[in-house]
């Protein structure tokens, strides 16, 4: 795969399809397993849209097929959403602490500001 | 004899309270009764830490009504398609009148509702949707007219369109959010206005575009050639211009019937009807007409600001209202005694309540760097006329004490000192700092507009007419000095420059190859070879951020659109294109502002010291406690923040590198091009993204973590780490140019309350100031207010709602603003003048 | 390191680490996982000293002349 390529998928997950979940409910669902609820994500700190990376797997990891792929070499860092089923991914480390208390500045490894978690951790 | 006793306790207890320094309590006793109802009556707009404050919204009117009218029109050129849907806006958007206020205008439906353009970025549109407690209720409602609007623009914002053209490798580096903030389009900008084109009066303008038109028109019925082509495609955006121009008299109008209607039908108070029928007055001038008083001229000035905000975020305010102002001032109060000074003095505090009001919706990353604040708003006060002659008047002093009245933390002031300014003009300046407001900052005039030609070129005259841009940058107001797309987006996070080159480029928290691989540092030889490495780490940050946003600059007419800017823009008007557009004269005023940057040198002077030189360390020791976060090695960290040189202490051993990366940064400056082919030189100044930042930078050989703040920023000492007093720090800064080793450099100091008291205390800090102007440092400015006080707000924010403390580049009050900058500007080194 | 408010007791960095405020002390702002209080920690001996409440300074006053001169005003 060329450079280019590599990125693009990239940049696609963090900017096509995946960033355009359509209508209230992908919006608001919550999995009880999710990015968001794993010690291993990382939240964006430029946007509270819900983008965020996965502090170990790599771009070309796959959680949705039947047989998740995991990357754990390459030069980007996965990109996934808070709310992202992650029930088949084995990495999967659930957060004790989470720090929903938007007040405090950015902690992409404790705070989770959304208005969605927010409902979900009360 | 009762009203006396009355009158001489009313004094008495101002001037306990001001012995004191109670200066918030002394404001409310002592300013008038129609600004304290007008200051106490407003919203706060600004973020507090991260959360908008219980009760602001989103306002969901003005995107419904833009994009239906947007939708409509589809198909036609983008600055047609969104003038029709501004104008739509500005006919159809709710206005209102708050009581006892004489300045109209707002920005969104209600005065508790923020806006946003959805037009933009559409992950801010999405972060709207997720936002804790801006949805209006009912919130289930809400939420479906988010998700429409959201479903719509996805993939259609100016950013969505720029990312699809942006190398992706840059596009994902850059939005990774650990390397820089901003967005590469003019939906999150700002702009320089000049003044002295828009007074004319909108009408005027909509002459000049009318003649335009018929000369094109005429030209487009001549022979066929290549030269006329382009011609096409200026009209459609004069007749934006002139959608947009009208919509503007018309929304103008609208208050005026307002006020109208209310002072005839319904005010039965004839002191109010007489105020309602000259707002109605003013508003059927203004835009329209050139003002005539002063009470049009701050109308029109207002007018203009909340119209450009309807058309985009503008996240700062660049603007010089005393120079703008003051002949209205001199004709009303000293010549024609039209207006008494507290009458002025009323009208100047509201402008700045008015502007202190106007609420936008911040992006995380915004939110959290300009804490407690919409955008940093520094007006600029002082400085000199095209000629050089002084140009402070009294419309200087009216603004400054006024600011003392309000206590507003937005707008601020950065004044222009020059030898010239008088006496009582820089104790008015002083007085406002005495009093806790952080501002003005003060800059040094001979040295910026030297700075101005030195790196753009800028004609001398033209160079004095300058605005600070943002919190510290200076821009010409002139036809093509004006900048109308400050790239926000060229704001590095400097200490991954040294972070990356201890890491080979790799960055954990985003678990990416960010920067180039550099190598591992435990094989380098020598610093020599080290600073190689930062040099490289330092060149690829700035390239890469310099060529998102010059992409997102000349691509910015195509996927934004500017018609109300636009028609503003002398240069403009003049050749039928978008404000924008960069080939249409401008000259250039581009930098990079730098974040985070003394780190830099700090880490650096660390490990030259210890690794290399001394040799007390192995460069593999300091790796592994880096990587541990210096969890288990704190005898070693604290060794590395006390016993490594530290800046600001008149250290050549330390101040030799910062003078170093300045001048390997200054040659990069010149090696990267704006599209108007002009410098990128850097500016280190801060606001508070030393916090944004402070759970993205890992742990640095300076001593600090990964969670810690960094420092307050510019070229300002770590907290506590200048230990040597003022003279030095000052001596440390003056060691580089300040004209041709970066843009500005911004330095807080941070004095006591105490021992500036009184004639002694503005004596002391005169002094200081000279030796701040002799060194040639551009840029200082204070806090003044102690630990109790600061500690006491922390306790009790309810009492203490209108301290305000400087946090960099901006002000903001003390409650507004997380814990963790709360404690990082109250370690802050308190210094003894004298 | 045990928490000084309901006893959690853990190694040092299960701790959430907050933040230092003075880079030149050893005492930084952890958080209790179990009962979320904010606690003054002290890095060289690796204990929690105590709870940190609004308007709190375990780590001390500012260096400079405020630090050396108590001020009157509060
Ligand atoms: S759930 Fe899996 S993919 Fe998601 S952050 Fe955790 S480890 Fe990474």
């Amino acid at each position: 795969m060329s450079r280019r390529d590599k990125w693009k998928s990239a940049r696609d997950a963090m900017m096509g399809p995946l960033a355009r979940a359509k209508g209230v409910k992908n919006r608001e669902s919550v999995p009880e397993t999710c990015c968001g609820k794993c010690q291993m994500w990382s939240e964006n700190a430029y946007s509270s849209e819900g983008r965020g990376t996965c502090r170990v797997l790599k771009m070309g990891s796959d959680l949705n097929s039947n047989q998740p792929t995991y990357v754990l070499e390459g030069e980007a860092g996965l990109i996934s959403y808070f709310n992202m089923d992650a029930s088949r991914c084995t990495y999967f480390t659930k957060m004790e602490l989470i720090d929903t208390d938007g007040t405090e500045c950015s902690d992409p490894h404790f705070r989770r500001a959304l208005r969605q978690m927010k409902k979900f951790n009360e | 004899m009762g009203q006396r006793t009355a009158q001489t306790e009313k004094a008495l207890s101002v001037d306990e309270l001001a012995n004191r320094r109670e200066w918030w309590s002394v404001a409310q006793k002592t300013r008038s009764k129609r600004l304290d109802y007008l200051r106490k009556g407003v919203w706060k707009k600004g973020a507090i830490g991260g959360n908008y404050a219980p009760g602001i919204k989103i306002d969901l009117t003005l995107p419904q009504l833009f994009t239906e009218k947007w939708q409509e029109q589809e198909g036609e050129p983008i600055m047609l398609q969104k003038a029709h849907a501004i104008a739509h806006v500005l006919d159809n958007i709710p206005i209102f009148i708050t009581d006892r206020s004489q300045i109209m205008g707002y920005i969104g439906s209600a005065p508790h509702q923020i806006v946003w353009h959805w037009q933009g970025i559409s992950m801010v549109n999405e972060e709207i949707y997720n936002e804790e407690g801006i949805i209006p209720e009912p919130e289930e409602e809400s939420l479906e007219i988010l998700a429409t609007l959201n479903d719509y623009w996805g993939g259609r914002t100016a950013v969505d369109k720029l990312a699809r053209i942006l190398d992706p490798e840059d596009a994902v580096k850059f939005m990774s959010g650990a390397i820089g903030w901003g967005t590469p389009t003019s939906a999150a900008t700002y702009s320089t206005k000049d003044f002295t084109y828009i007074f004319k009066g909108f009408e005027a303008l909509l002459a000049e575009i009318e003649e335009r038109m018929e000369e094109t028109e005429q030209k487009l019925q001549g022979n066929p050639s290549p030269q006329l082509l382009p011609l096409y495609d200026k009209l459609p955006r004069w007749e934006a211009m002139q959608i947009v121009l009208e919509a503007s008299i018309r929304y103008a109008k609208r208050y005026a019937r307002l006020a109208r209607t209310l002072a005839e039908h319904f005010e039965s108070d004839p002191t109010r009807k007489e105020e309602l029928l000259r707002i109605a007055e003013t508003c059927e001038r203004v835009p329209a007409k050139p003002p005539r008083n002063l009470q049009e001229s701050l109308q029109f000035d207002h007018f203009v600001q909340v119209l450009a905000r309807y058309e985009t975020f503008e996240g700062a305010w660049p603007h010089r209202p005393d120079y703008v102002h003051g002949p209205y001032y001199d004709k009303d109060v000293n010549q024609e005694k039209r207006l008494t000074k507290e009458e002025a003095l009323d009208l100047v505090g509201e402008h700045l309540i008015r502007t202190y009001e106007v609420g936008i919706f911040a992006p995380k990353w915004a939110r959290e760097g300009l804490q407690g604040i919409t955008g940093t708003w520094v007006w600029t006060m002082g400085g000199v006329k095209p000629d050089g002659s002084d140009a402070c008047n009294d419309m200087t002093i009216a603004y400054m004490q006024a600011a003392r009245l309000v206590r507003v933390s937005n707008p601020t002031f950065g004044f222009r000192w020059h030898p010239k300014v008088k006496d009582e003009v820089l104790r008015e300046c002083f007085e406002c700092i005495r009093h806790g407001l952080g501002y003005p900052s003060m800059r040094n005039d001979p040295v910026l507009v030297a700075n101005t030609v030195h790196w753009y070129g800028h004609p001398v005259e033209e160079a004095r007419t300058w605005v600070h841009q943002a919190c510290m940058s200076p821009c010409p107001t002139t036809k093509y000095g004006c900048q109308p797309m400050r790239m926000a987006s060229a704001t590095a996070n400097c200490a991954k420059m040294i972070e990356y080159a201890l890491h080979d480029g790799y960055d954990p928290v985003v678990n990416m190859q960010m920067g180039p691989k550099t190598g591992d540092p435990r094989q380098f030889k020598d610093f020599e070879e080290f600073f190689g490495a930062w040099v490289k780490q330092m060149e690829w940050l700035r390239n890469i951020l310099v060529r998102t946003v010059n992409l997102g600059r000349v691509k910015d007419p195509e996927f934004f659109g500017r018609p109300f800017l636009s028609a503003i823009y002398e240069r403009a008007v003049e050749t039928g294109t978008d404000a924008c557009d960069p080939s249409n004269g401008e000259r250039g005023n581009a930098w990079v502002t730098g974040f985070t940057w003394v780190e830099n040198a700090d880490s650096l002077a660390a490990i030259k010291k210890f690794v290399y030189d001394e040799k007390k360390y192995t460069m593999d020791q300091l790796m592994e406690a880096l990587n541990a976060n210096w969890v288990g090695y704190e005898e070693m960290r604290l060794d590395f923040v006390k016993n490594a040189p530290k800046w600001g202490n008149d250290d050549d051993y330390v101040d030799d590198l910062m003078v170093r990366c300045l001048r390997e940064v200054s040659r990069h400056a010149k090696e990267n091009k704006c599209p108007s082919n002009n410098n990128w030189p850097l500016l280190p100044e801060n606001v508070s993204g030393n916090i944004h930042y402070a759970n993205l930078v890992g742990a640095l050989p300076n001593g600090r973590r990964l969670g810690d703040a960094l420092y307050d920023g510019g070229i300002s000492p770590g907290p506590g780490l200048d230990k040597k007093g003022p003279t030095a720090v000052l001596k440390s800064c003056g060691k580089f140019d300040h004209v041709t080793d970066g843009r500005a450099f911004l330095l807080n100091q941070r004095l006591s309350p105490t021992q500036l008291s009184g004639e002694k205390g503005y004596q002391l800090w005169k002094a200081y100031m000279k030796t701040w102007a002799d060194l040639g440092l551009d840029h200082v400015q204070f806090n003044m207010v102690d630990d109790a006080t600061l500690r006491a707000a922390q306790k009790d924010p309810e009492k203490y709602q209108e301290v305000i403390v400087r946090v960099a580049g901006y002000s903001a009050h003390f409650v507004d603003i997380s814990r963790k900058t709360q404690d990082n500007i109250i370690q802050r080194t308190v210094q003894g003048l004298g | 390191m045990k928490c000084t408010e309901c006893a959690f007791e853990a190694p040092i960095g299960k701790f959430r680490y907050l933040y230092n405020a003075r880079i030149d002390s050893s005492i930084s702002m952890r958080q209790c996982p179990q009962c979320e209080q904010w606690l003054a920690v002290d890095e060289l001996l690796g204990e929690a000293q105590d709870a940190v409440h609004p308007g709190e300074a375990p780590w001390g006053k500012s260096a400079g002349i405020e630090g050396l001169a108590g001020d009157s005003q509060g």
